[in-house]
C-alpha cells in the first residue's frame, strides 16, 4: 500500500468528483476518495477542511447539516449548479494534463 | 463576486455560528476516526491517542479553515479594534486627554466646515442654479461699482438680450403697513418682482401659486405672495389664506400663495408683490432700483456673454449719450448669482477654515506626543508580543489600528462639539449673512468629518508606528526599565513635533492679534456723530394717505413738534436714511460752478457739470441731536421751508472737492430740476453751511462726499421722502420713549406703526457684527491653540523629567542645587520654545498677508501684534516648563535611586 501526495489543485478536483454522485459529509469524503483509490490517496483532515471551506466560499458546493449513518449529526456537501460545471472543466484540464504527461512520458 | 461576499458576510457577522459549527464538523470526523480504530478491534484508549496522532494540531486547521473561509482579514481587523479597546481603557487617562484633544479639533472643523458648505459650496436652492447670473450696471470714473437696473435698461435689455433664456428683475426695499381691523397696524417689508421671476429660479409656492403674467401688469397688479415667517408669524399658518383679502397701505390685495421657506433674495421680506412695470411709461433712465437676474442660455460661455454685455452698454451710451457719460465710464456685467450673494464672506471663511484646520494639526502633533510616550511605556508589552510570533508589521498594524479608533471616538465627540458649535453660530451670525438657514451638518459635512478623523487617526498614528519600526523591540526585554526611556530619534521626533506646534500656536495668535487690534482700531474710529444715548425709529408714510409734497411735511413738522415735547427727550430729528443701516441713497448734484475739471455734463440740464453724490433730507434737529459739529456758515433750521429760499448743507469732504481753494459757502447746487419746466431748469439751492464727515455705510467706509437738503423743502416731487427715520437723544429707558413716541404717532394717524426700533449703540454694534465675529472665532480658534501648545510643551517636559527622574537623583545626591537642576528644565523648555517662535513667527509674516482683506487700518506685519503674539506663546510655554522644573527639584534621590 503505497501512499501519493496529491498534486496541487487535484484534491478539489477529487473532491467535486466524490459529492457528484450525492452529498457527503467530510468524512466519508475522505473514505471514499480512500476507497475508490485502492487506498493510493489519503486525504489529510488538515487539507480536506480548508479544502471544502474554500470551495463552499466560491459557491461550487454548499452544505447543510443532516444525519448520518449512525445518527450523528453531520454537515453534508453537494454539489451547486456551478461547481458541476467547475467539475466538467477541471476533468477535461485534468485529462488534457495526463494524457500530455503520458505522451511525453512513452515517446521520450 | 456576490456569493463570496454574502458568505464571508455570513462568516463574519455569525462568526461564533461558523465557530462552533467548525468546531462541530471536525469534532465529528475526529469522532468517527476513532470509531473506525475501535471497529478494527483497538481499546478505546488506544483509538483515541491515535485518532489525536492522526489530526495533529486541531488549532491549526481550525485556523486554515477560517483563512479558507475569507474572513481572516477582517477578523484581523475585529481583533485589532477589540484589543485597541481593551489597551485604550486600561490608560483611561491617556484615551480621555487623547480624544478630547481631538475632540475639540474635529470639531471646530466640522463647524466651521459646515459653515463652508453650506454658504459657499452648496448649489444655491435654485433650480439649475449655477446658470442664474445677476447682471448689473457700473459707472467707473463716478465711483459707482456696481448699480441695479433703471426700468428704461431692463427693457432694453429685454430686446438686445442674445445671452439668456429668461430675464427677471425685482426690488427688495419696499414697505408697506398691513391693516386690520381686529389688529393695530404693522409695517411689513414689501419686495417686488416682475412676474417671470417665480419661473426663473425655479421656486413653485409653498400653497397656492405665483404671479401670473397678467397679474403683472400696471393697474393690475394688487396680487401678493406671503413669506413663510410671515405667514405663521401674523396669520398663524391658516392654509386658508390664499384667495383672501389683506389690506397694505390702505389697498386690498388678493393673497395669491405662500412662498417656501428657506426663499429669499437676501434680507427677510414679509411678502411679494408684483413690480407691474409699465412700458408706455417708464420711469426716469437714472433712476436705478432694479437688481436684474437672468439664465444663462445652455451653450454661451461667459467670455460671450460678458462680450454681448459690453455692446449692450456700448449701444445704451450711443443711443442715450446724455445718460451714460464719457467712454470708458458705463459698463454692464454679470455675476454669478451664488457668488453675487456670498462672495463677501468668503475671505473670512477660508481664513478661518485655514485657522481650524492648523488647529487641528496642533491636536494631531499633541495626540501624536502623547501616544510616543504611551508607546515608549508600551515597548515591553510590545516586546513580549514580538517574542511570541508577532511579526512587526502586525504591530504597526495594530498601532495603527489603536490610533484610528482614537481618531474615531475622537471624530464622534467632534461631531457633538460641533452640532452645538454650528447652533452657537447660527445665532451669534448676523441675521443679515446670506444663506444662514442653510448651515447645517448635511451627509456632506458628516463625511468631511469620517476623512478628516481618518486623515487625523493616520497622521498621528505614523509617529507611534514609526517609533515601533525603528526600536529594537527584542533588546528592550534585555534592558532594565531606566534604558526603556526614548531613543535619540524619537526624542527629536516629539521635540520636533512641539516645535511645530508652537510654531502653529505662533502663527494663529498672531492672525487672531491681527483681528483684535483690527477690531479696536475700527471701534476707535469716530462714526462723525455721538452714538451713545440715541434711540432711532423708522416711518413709511402711505403714499395714497400722503401723496407727496405737503402732506408729508404737514406729517413730519406736525410729529416733529409733538416728541420734542416729551418728557426726557433732549433733541429729536429726522432724516431720509440713518447713518450705518446699510442703506444706500444718493443721486446726482449738478454745479452752477466749481473749480473741478473734467466733471460729466448733463445736455439735458443745460450741459450743467454733475457728480454722483449722497444725498439726504433732514429736519432741522437732526444735526443738533446727532451732534454732528457744524463746521462752518449754518444748520438748517425752521424757516427753511417751501416758501423760504432753496439751502443746502454739506459736508467737509464736498466742501473741500469742489472747491479746493474758497469757501463752500454762497455756491449754488441743484438735485432736481425746477417741476414743469420745459427744457429743464436746474432748481438752485444755496450752501448754507459745512458739516463734519458722517460715516453713512460702516465704519471702515469713507463713504461720498454728501449733501442735505431741508425736509421742509421739495424734493423730487415723485420722491417726497415718506420714509423717515426720526431720532431722538434721550439718556431715559429706550422702550418707554419709544412707547411715548408710538403714542404721539398714533394721535396722527391711527393706522401709522412704528418699525426698526433700535437704539443707535444696536445699531453701530450690528454694522460691526461680521467682523466681531470673525475676530470672536480666530481669538477662540487661537485661545484652543495656546491651550494645546502649552499642554504639549508640559506633556513634553513632564515626560522628560519623569525620563530623568535617576539623573536628577544622581545630581542632586552628589550635591547639585535643585537651581541647576531647574535652569536645565528651562533651557530645553526654552529651546523649543525659541525654534517655535521663529518658526511661527515667519510663517506669520508668510501666511497673514493672505488675511489682509480682513484687516482695518493694521499691516499683516504689524511688529506689535507679532511681539505680544511672541511674548504670550513664551510666557504660557514657560509657565508650563515650570511644573515639571519644580517637580524635578523635589526628586528625593534615594527614591530616585529606586526608581527602577
Amino acid at each position: 500500500m503505497s501512499r501519493i501526495d496529491l498534486p496541487q489543485g487535484t484534491l478539489d478536483l477529487l473532491i467535486l468528483r466524490t459529492i457528484s454522485l450525492g452529498p457527503l459529509h467530510g468524512w466519508a469524503i475522505s473514505e471514499r476518495i480512500q476507497q475508490i483509490s485502492s487506498e493510493v490517496l489519503r486525504v489529510q483532515q488538515g487539507s480536506l477542511y480548508p479544502a471544502l471551506h474554500r470551495l463552499e466560499r466560491r459557491g461550487w458546493i454548499k452544505s447543510r447539516w443532516g444525519t448520518s449513518d449512525n445518527n450523528r449529526r453531520a454537515k453534508y456537501y453537494e454539489l451547486t449548479k456551478t461547481g458541476r460545471q467547475q467539475l466538467e472543466v477541471e476533468k477535461d484540464a485534468w485529462e488534457k494534463l495526463t494524457a500530455a504527461v503520458a505522451q511525453v512520458l512513452g515517446t521520450a | 463576486m456576490f456569493s463570496d461576499l454574502r458568505f464571508r458576510l455570513r462568516s463574519l457577522l455569525l462568526r461564533n455560528t461558523a465557530e462552533s459549527e467548525l468546531n462541530e464538523e471536525l469534532r465529528f470526523h475526529f469522532e468517527q476516526l476513532v470509531e473506525q480504530h475501535v471497529q478494527s478491534g483497538l481499546p478505546r484508549q488506544e483509538a483515541l491517542r491515535r485518532a489525536r496522532l492522526a489530526f495533529g494540531g486541531l488549532d491549526q486547521i481550525k485556523e486554515e479553515c477560517r483563512d479558507a473561509r475569507g474572513v481572516h482579514v477582517l477578523e484581523t481587523l475585529l481583533q485589532d479594534i477589540r484589543f485597541s479597546m481593551r489597551v485604550l481603557l486600561r490608560s483611561p487617562s491617556f484615551t480621555i486627554v487623547a480624544v478630547l484633544t481631538l475632540a475639540l479639533g474635529i470639531g471646530a472643523n466640522t463647524a466651521i466646515f459646515s459653515v463652508v458648505n453650506g454658504v459657499l459650496l452648496r448649489p444655491l436652492a435654485y433650480r439649475d442654479s449655477t446658470s442664474l447670473v445677476n447682471v448689473w450696471a457700473k459707472f467707473e470714473k463716478q465711483g459707482i461699482p456696481l448699480l441695479p437696473a433703471s426700468e428704461p435698461e431692463y427693457w432694453d435689455l429685454l430686446d438686445h438680450n442674445q445671452s439668456f433664456s429668461q430675464i427677471a428683475a425685482y426690488s427688495l426695499d419696499g414697505n408697506a403697513n398691513l391693516t386690520r381691523a381686529d389688529a393695530p397696524p404693522v409695517h411689513v417689508t414689501e419686495a417686488s418682482a416682475t412676474a417671470g421671476l417665480f419661473p426663473l429660479l425655479g421656486i413653485t409656492p409653498a400653497l397656492g401659486r405665483a404671479f401670473a403674467p397678467d397679474e403683472d401688469q400696471p393697474g393690475h397688479s394688487h396680487f401678493v405672495l406671503l413669506s413663510y415667517a410671515f405667514w405663521q408669524s401674523q396669520f398663524g399658518g391658516d392654509r386658508d389664506i390664499v384667495n383672501q383679502s389683506i389690506h397694505l397701505d390702505g389697498e386690498v390685495y388678493s393673497v395669491l400663495g405662500v412662498l417656501p421657506k428657506q426663499f429669499s433674495l437676501g434680507g427677510k421680506q414679509d411678502l411679494w408683490v408684483p413690480l407691474g412695470l409699465d412700458r408706455a411709461k417708464p420711469q426716469d433712465r437714472g433712476s436705478h432700483y432694479l437688481p436684474v437676474v437672468a439664465r444663462l442660455k445652455p451653450d454661451v460661455t461667459a467670455v460671450q456673454v460678458s462680450s454681448a454685455l459690453t455692446q449692450f452698454a456700448e449701444y445704451l451710451r450711443r443711443t442715450y449719450p446724455a445718460n451714460y457719460g464719457s467712454v470708458g465710464d458705463f459698463g454692464v456685467f454679470m455675476v454669478p448669482m451664488k457668488e453675487q450673494l456670498t462672495g463677501g464672506l468668503r475671505p473670512a471663511l477660508l481664513v478661518l477654515l485655514g485657522a481650524v484646520a492648523f488647529v487641528l494639526l496642533i491636536a494631531c502633533a499633541n495626540v501624536a506626543n502623547l501616544q510616543l510616550a504611551h508607546a515608549s511605556s508600551r515597548e515591553k508589552e510590545l516586546a513580549v508580543r514580538t517574542a511570541m510570533g508577532a511579526g512587526r508589521s502586525r504591530l504597526i498594524r495594530q498601532l495603527l489600528t489603536e490610533s484610528l479608533v482614537l481618531a474615531l471616538a475622537g471624530g464622534l465627540l467632534g461631531l457633538l462639539l460641533a452640532y452645538w458649535g454650528v447652533a452657537a453660530l447660527r445665532a451669534l451670525a448676523p441675521p443679515n449673512t446670506p444663506r444662514l438657514d442653510e448651515i447645517h451638518l448635511d451627509w456632506v459635512v458628516l463625511a468631511f468629518t469620517f476623512g478628516v478623523s481618518l486623515l487625523t487617526g493616520l497622521f498621528f498614528g505614523l509617529a507611534p508606528a514609526w517609533h515601533v519600526a525603528r526600536t529594537d523591540l527584542r533588546e528592550t526585554l534585555n534592558e532594565s526599565s531606566r534604558g526603556a526611556s526614548a531613543s535619540g530619534a524619537t526624542r527629536r521626533l516629539r521635540a520636533a513635533l512641539v516645535v511645530s506646534e508652537l510654531a502653529v500656536a505662533v502663527l494663529l495668535l498672531v492672525g487672531a492679534g491681527l483681528l483684535i487690534r483690527s477690531f479696536n482700531r475700527l471701534l476707535a474710529v469716530s462714526p462723525g456723530f455721538q452714538t451713545q444715548h440715541l434711540l432711532t425709529v423708522q416711518l413709511s408714510l402711505p403714499e395714497k394717505v400722503y401723496p407727496g409734497g405737503p402732506p408729508v411735511q404737514n406729517f413730519y413738522s406736525q410729529l416733529m413738534a409733538r416728541v420734542n415735547v416729551i418728557p426726557g427727550i433732549q433733541a429729536a430729528g429726522a432724516v431720509s436714511k440713518m447713518p450705518l443701516t446699510d442703506s444706500y441713497a444718493s443721486g446726482s448734484v449738478y454745479f452752477e460752478d466749481t473749480s473741478v475739471p473734467d466733471l460729466p455734463r448733463d445736455p439735458d440740464l443745460q450741459n450743467l457739470p454733475y457728480m454722483e453724490i449722497d444725498q439726504r433730507s433732514a429736519t432741522p434737529g437732526y444735526f443738533q441731536t446727532l451732534q454732528i459739529p457744524l463746521v462752518r456758515g449754518r444748520l438748517l433750521n425752521e424757516a427753511d421751508d417751501a416758501n423760504a429760499p432753496f439751502v443746502a448743507v454739506v459736508d467737509e469732504d464736498f466742501a473741500h472737492r469742489f472747491w479746493p481753494h474758497g469757501d463752500a459757502i454762497g455756491h449754488r447746487v441743484a438735485l432736481d430740476g425746477i417741476p414743469k419746466v420745459k427744457p429743464a431748469m436746474p432748481r438752485w439751492r444755496t450752501i448754507v453751511g459745512v458739516v463734519g464727515h458722517v460715516k453713512h455705510y460702516a465704519l471702515d467706509i469713507q463713504g461720498r462726499e454728501q449733501i442735505y437738503c431741508p425736509h421742509a423743502q421739495p424734493l423730487f416731487d415723485i420722491f417726497s421722502p415718506r420714509d423717515m427715520t426720526l431720532v431722538v437723544r434721550t439718556s431715559l429707558d429706550p422702550v418707554s420713549v419709544a412707547s411715548a413716541i408710538r403714542q404721539q404717532v398714533l394721535a396722527i394717524d391711527k393706522d401709522l406703526p412704528l418699525y426698526n426700533i433700535a437704539t443707535m449703540d444696536q445699531l453701530l454694534s450690528a454694522s460691526v457684527a461680521q467682523p466681531r465675529l470673525n475676530l470672536a472665532l480666530l481669538a477662540a480658534f487661537a485661545g484652543l491653540a495656546l491651550i494645546l501648545a502649552a499642554v504639549g510643551v508640559y506633556g513634553v517636559m513632564a515626560y522628560g523629567v519623569t525620563q530623568r527622574t535617576h539623573e536628577f537623583g544622581i545630581r542632586m545626591a552628589i550635591g547639585a542645587l535643585p537651581a541647576s537642576v531647574v535652569k536645565q528644565v528651562f533651557l530645553e523648555g526654552g529651546r523649543l520654545t525659541a525654534l517655535g517662535l521663529a518658526f511661527g513667527l515667519v510663517a506669520a509674516l508668510l501666511l497673514t498677508r493672505l488675511m489682509a482683506s480682513l484687516l482695518f487700518d493694521v499691516k499683516p506685519s504689524d511688529p506689535e501684534t507679532l511681539g505680544v503674539a511672541a511674548v504670550l506663546l513664551a510666557l504660557v510655554a514657560l509657565i508650563a516648563c515650570y511644573i515639571p522644573a519644580r517637580r524635578a527639584t523635589r526628586v528625593d534621590p534615594m527614591i530616585a535611586l529606586r526608581h527602577e
